[in-house]
């Protein structure tokens, strides 16, 4: 998929653990790890919303097209 | 829950008794007494075209049997819950598709049938019963539809499960 999630880069930009995001979103640990991996299908705006306020970055920051 | 396991039990005896049925078939037609119903004639009266009904017929019912065979791995996934797996996908789509071959190959069946009726001289109005072998191509169309229309939810559920 030519949408790339850097969530991991952001993550240690802000110096925080995958389950302290995960508790600030609201979302299980498996979950992030699916976003993380890049093997979700979709992401809702609610949840874009609360990784943006919790790592404050704008979605750009987490989200990359890269044409294949 | 209750459904589905009656449901098993209905397919697991329909296809053990048609299995059974084959077997009596196979022991039995070699004796010669055997009649066909539709024909009412003898084994060693019978023409070539007779004993062309007779593996057709075989043939059918081989095939009707595979068709309850992919039913009875359906049945065996419904049980346990597993609703949109790729192998109910799989076997519902190969059992509507045996039952549609099945319908079919009684439709020419009976048509032959009406032939040799009209050969020999013993047709008479409204002779053949073609209600069923139709219910069975629709059946067998309806599976096959279902069998997308499954593959469809699955692929919703995985996008469903699948969004963060």
């Amino acid at each position: 998929m030519p949408i790339i999630v850097n969530l991991d880069i952001m993550l240690e930009k802000r110096g925080m653990k995958s389950n302290e995001l995960a508790d600030m979103v609201g979302i299980t640990t498996a979950n992030l790890s699916i976003l993380k991996t890049g093997k979700a299908r979709a992401i809702r705006f609610s949840t874009l919303e609360a990784i943006c306020e919790a790592l404050e970055c704008q979605p750009g920051d987490i989200l990359e097209f890269i044409k294949d | 829950m209750k459904r589905n396991i009656l449901f098993k039990t209905l397919v697991d005896v329909l296809f053990i008794f048609q299995f059974i049925g084959v077997i009596t078939l196979v022991i039995v037609m070699p004796f010669g007494d055997t009649k066909i119903q539709m024909i009412d004639q003898p084994v060693v009266e019978w023409s070539w075209a007779l004993w062309l009904v007779l593996i057709l017929s075989f043939l059918t019912y081989i095939i009707f049997i595979l068709g309850l065979y992919h039913l009875r791995k359906v049945a065996r996934y419904l049980l346990v819950n597993k609703y949109f797996d790729l192998i109910v996908v799989n076997h519902l789509k190969r059992s509507g598709l045996y039952f549609v071959v099945t319908g079919i190959f009684s439709l020419v069946l009976l048509l032959m049938v009406w032939l040799v009726k009209i050969m020999t001289g013993k047709i008479a109005l409204y002779d053949s019963d073609i209600t069923l072998s139709f219910f069975i191509i629709t059946i067998g169309l309806f599976f096959i539809i279902q069998s997308d229309v499954i593959l469809n939810a699955k692929n919703f559920k995985d996008d469903s499960e699948l969004t963060i």
